[in-house]
């Protein structure tokens, strides 16, 4: 080992390299000199003095060699020339290369892109100071995972808790926004006073809230985003003069967030939150809390202090207070929480085939190796060290990982585009996704340590190698040898190869299973146009429900509509509202249900059936009887073996007439509300005639006789007739299914790609194997030709070779796919995760390809000619 | 090439340049004279072994260097004992005395 003393000696050398080099001319040539003149002092002439003081020198570029060895400071010669000859013989068989770097540059570049989005959505810090001490907090009923908090119960445990710096609430929602540059439907948050603190970022210009702002009463103000700054209010500098006009209200803006902050993701308003929150009660649980740890707390601390509080809450508001416990989570994990075990899986995937592409380069490098055996062996015999050999060889592989690399970062950037491309719109900070100094050092890294793993069996072989057999028998003594560790990475890359398609494969059949799942109504031939009713229309229930009559009916003229009809929130888009209710059969009881506003066409729109009773009718007027619709889960649930005709409920706080009893006068069949994957939830329908006010955000959905992308044109000239400050967003109900799907569609894609990724790179390594192993045995299959084998035996002969590791890695790739499938299962619909057919095909999907890519060198083996092969051998 | 005598031993020409140079600093061509004398024309240092071990001691810190004037003038490297290769030269000095001495006591008794 080298001392400390020597290591700056040499560090030192290195350094003045130039002087030392000039030095060491000096030195010889002063000691060539002295001992010329010795020579010439004995009586020789200068010429031959000289000559004789250069023999007896023994060359000097030898010495100067040597002793730059003894300093060490041939390391970095060394290397150069390392890198300098790994570029010849990499270049001299371009064929290799060429795959190889294919091969590289796909496995290195999917992972890196790969790693580019978990890095952007999973591990990148929160762009706030200290993000780390960030937390989010719910409360807890004991019965459902966690909800969202009470006002009141956030202004207590704000007062109460001691664990963090800063505590403040929020809410977002969509709004349409008047008095900008055009009417704009843009996503509002309500936050408390302390909102900004707490996450500590300051305004880019303004201000954000004044104390007497975050107050019941306050003069009504708001912080814009930088992007609807420049986008709505022309970048404007004299920020008191825009006022902006939300619910009626008219907000003067004060502060200008930095694009920078985004928070809640998309938020382009913020409003004080209190105003908004007066009166609302403990079990309203409205409002998301955020909270930055005090300095030395730990999670588990605040987690502790937090229970104790809401259980003493609880305790002192009984019966109000609904919430028993409180969670506290890192702020981060609860953003990206949905999406981690997807982009994890995706990370698995996109591992599996960089180790498949380790695989295959590992044995066409085994392959290499053997047939530059001879080469190696000349070269060790001409006095090469091993050590130089194995350095050679990690050079070699090194380069060719980094190039690949260099290739795959360039892929990556394409690929990462195309990952978001793919991925759902709900992807939590997809915007932040980005190739970044991170992603490139991950890049190096991980071509680095897989030039390593490529080099690792060819380097051992080398030190293996039996330098004389070598040579004498040239790569032939080798090769059989080696045979065993290539059937193994045969085996290994084929289980890789079928662990991905299986896992594609079973996600495959969730989809379409999940395609297949009956929604309760028929997407197909429906368009939805969602609307959001400014503040001026939505202010009295009369508005509403006449604005709606004059849509719909105008909507339902257009030339190839057939129905057009009204809900408040469309099953499988964005959710909408749920709430309690007495039952009038069942005092101190409560039921709990999503609350839906609709019109008398919805059901026949949607071609979802009237089990029993009547649908709406245009005679259920505000004078008339109010009445309800159950869907089937809630008739079940609440009068199981009854008729629930007749049956009376009165929701607590869904609308104005909490005094009101609606009356069950029918049951319609159950729809998915929150997703095709989502049993039917408890359901119950209100008339907008009389309950309008619910629906003052609500969707038209149209049923058409044509495409109804087709008519959608006329729709939009339509609504905008009867109101232009009305935003219209149209979509086809077909799309807010697809959109429904579009997380699993994402990993499905994904995993698919990497599955066919890896049994292309599969096929190539068996056909590279295997045309090696062909070529080199060519002398046997010459002579048992000659002996009388067939071609068929000989077909016979190379393919068993070939597929006894191929089914060896099936075996192998089936014991994997059992062992991942704790990890695929929540993934997975409708489908077990060792699902026969589905192993099953992807099994002969493998096996096809693997005779496929085998069939080639066994038909070349079969056409070997004895005379040739035995003359050539 | 050692012409005469004999190879020599492996480290035994580290020890000899020590040797040599415990007489006082001076250059390669020096050190390769002075054992040349000293040994009575038998050992004769190649110099493509020299200059390496020279180096090598360097390195390792038993002997270290200077630029000075040689005795015709010229500029050529010094070399000198450190306080640590005058210790390695009393160890190597002795344990090559007790192995001198067995390989006598050896050839001796044949």
């Amino acid at each position: 080992m080298l001392g400390l003393r020597q290591l700056l000696h040499r560090l030192r050398d290195l350094a003045r390299r130039p002087t030392l080099e000039r030095d060491l001319d000096d030195e010889m040539r002063f000691h060539l000199e002295m001992q010329a003149a010795a020579h010439e002092a004995r009586g020789l002439d200068p010429a031959a003095a000289r000559a004789e003081a250069l023999r007896e020198f023994g060359g000097v570029v030898l010495a100067k060699e040597s002793v730059r060895d003894a300093r060490g400071l041939t390391v970095v010669d060394d290397l150069r020339r390392d890198i300098r000859f790994a570029a010849r013989v990499l270049r001299r068989s371009p064929g290799f290369t060429a795959v190889a770097m294919i091969t590289l540059a796909l496995g290195i570049g999917a992972t890196t892109a790969v790693f580019t989005v978990v890095n952007g959505v999973l591990l990148r810090a929160l762009p706030f100071p200290h993000s780390a001490r960030l937390v989010a907090l719910f409360e807890h009923d004991g019965t459902k995972d966690r909800m969202a908090v009470s006002f009141p119960n956030f202004t207590d445990w704000r007062a109460e808790s001691r664990a963090f710096a800063g505590m403040a609430a929020y809410g977002a929602g969509e709004a349409t926004v008047l008095g900008a540059s055009e009417p704009v439907r843009a996503s509002v948050t309500a936050a408390s006073a302390d909102f900004f603190r707490v996450l500590r970022v300051a305004p880019l210009r303004g201000r954000t809230f004044l104390p007497e702002e975050s107050r019941p009463g306050g003069v009504p103000v708001a912080v814009v985003s930088e992007a609807f700054w420049r986008r709505y209010l022309g970048a404007t500098p004299t920020l008191g003069d825009v006022h902006l006009e939300l619910w009626n209200t008219s907000f003067t803006v004060v502060g200008v967030m930095p694009s920078s902050f985004d928070f809640p993701e998309h938020s382009a308003i913020w409003i004080p939150l209190e105003p908004l929150e007066q009166g609302s009660g403990r079990t309203a649980h409205n409002d998301q809390v955020i909270a930055r740890l005090a300095p030395g707390v730990t999670i588990e601390r605040a987690r502790a202090e937090m229970n104790a509080i809401a259980a003493r809450l609880h305790e002192r508001h009984h019966g109000d207070d609904d919430a028993t416990a409180a969670t506290v989570v890192g702020l981060r994990d609860e953003m990206v929480g949905p999406v981690r075990r997807q982009l994890a899986l995706v990370f698995g995937a996109v591992l599996f085939v960089l180790l498949v592409a380790c695989v295959n380069l590992t044995s066409a490098n085994l392959a290499r190796g053997a047939a530059r055996a001879r080469e190696m062996a000349l070269r060790t015999a001409l006095g090469a060290g091993r050590g130089r050999l194995v350095r050679q060889l990690v050079a070699e592989n090194l380069l060719l990982a980094l190039a690949g690399g260099g290739a795959g970062i360039a892929l990556a950037v394409w690929l990462v585009r195309m990952l978001l491309a793919l991925a759902p719109a709900t992807l939590p900070r997809a915007g932040g996704v980005s190739v970044s100094a991170t992603v490139l050092l991950f890049a190096v890294g991980v071509s680095v340590v897989t030039g390593l793993c490529i080099a690792l069996l060819p380097a051992l072989q080398v030190s293996a190698t039996d330098l004389r057999g070598a040579i004498a028998d040239g790569e032939r003594g080798t090769s059989a040898g080696r045979r065993p560790v290539r059937g193994a990475l045969i085996a290994v890359e084929v289980g890789m190869a079928l662990v991905l398609l299986v896992g594609a494969g079973l996600l495959i059949r969730s989809f379409r299973a999940l395609l297949a799942q009956d929604p309760g109504f028929d997407p197909r031939g429906v368009l939805t146009a969602e609307l959001s009713l400014p503040s001026t229309r939505a202010g009295s229930q009369a508005s509403i429900a006449a604005y709606y009559d004059q849509a719909l009916a105008s909507v339902a003229s257009v030339p190839g509509v057939e129905h057009a009809a009204l809900i408040n929130a469309v099953p499988l888009g964005p959710s909408g509202l749920d709430g309690a209710f007495a039952i009038g059969d069942r005092p101190g009881e409560k039921g709990y249900a999503d609350y839906r506003v609709v019109s008398e066409d919805y059901f026949a729109t949607m071609r979802i059936p009237i089990i029993t009773g009547r649908g709406f009718l245009p005679s259920d007027d505000s004078s008339a009887t109010n009445v309800t619709l159950v869907n089937q889960t809630l008739a079940r649930r609440l009068w199981p073996g009854e008729s629930p005709i007749g049956k009376r409920i009165r929701p607590f706080g869904m609308d104005k007439h909490a005094a009101k009893w609606l009356t069950v006068v029918g049951v319609v069949g159950d729809v998915r509300q929150r997703g095709l994957d989502t049993p039917p939830r408890p359901e119950h329908y209100v008339f907008y005639r009389q309950r309008p006010e619910r629906a003052s955000d609500a969707t038209i959905v149209i049923r058409t006789s044509v495409p109804p992308g087709s008519v959608a044109g006329a729709v939009r000239e339509r609504l905008r007739a009867i109101d232009p400050d009305v935003p219209v967003v149209l979509a086809t109900m077909d799309d807010v299914v697809a959109r429904s799907l579009a997380d699993r569609r994402f990993v499905m894609l994904v995993l698919t790609g990497f599955g066919a990724l890896a049994l292309v790179l599969a096929a190539v390594g068996i056909y590279g194997v295997l045309s090696h192993s062909v070529a080199s045995r060519t002398r046997e299959i010459g002579i048992r030709a000659a002996l009388g084998a067939d071609g068929r035996r000989v077909l016979a002969l190379v393919m068993r070779d070939a597929m006894l590791p191929v089914l060896a890695g099936l075996a192998a790739g089936v014991g994997g796919a059992a062992l991942l499938t704790r990890l695929t299962r929540a993934l997975l619909y409708d489908v077990s995760p060792m699902d026969a057919p589905t192993i099953g095909a992807a099994i002969t999907l493998i096996a096809l390809v693997a005779v496929a890519a085998a069939l080639v060198p066994a038909r070349r083996a079969m056409r070997v000619d004895p005379v040739v092969a035995l003359r050539e051998g | 090439m050692t012409e005469s005598a004999s190879e020599l031993l492996q480290g035994t020409l580290d020890m000899l340049i020590l040797t040599a140079l415990a007489s006082g600093p001076m250059h390669g061509w020096g050190v390769s004279q002075r054992i040349q004398r000293v040994s009575r024309d038998m050992l004769r240092v190649n110099q493509g072994s020299l200059y390496p071990a020279l180096h090598r001691l360097e390195d390792r810190g038993l002997i270290a260097a200077a630029w000075g004037t040689s005795e015709n003038n010229r500029r050529a490297k010094f070399y000198h004992l450190t306080p640590a290769g005058r210790r390695a030269l009393g160890e190597e000095t002795a344990s090559w005395r007790q192995f001198a001495m067995a390989v006598e006591l050896v050839l001796g008794t044949a």
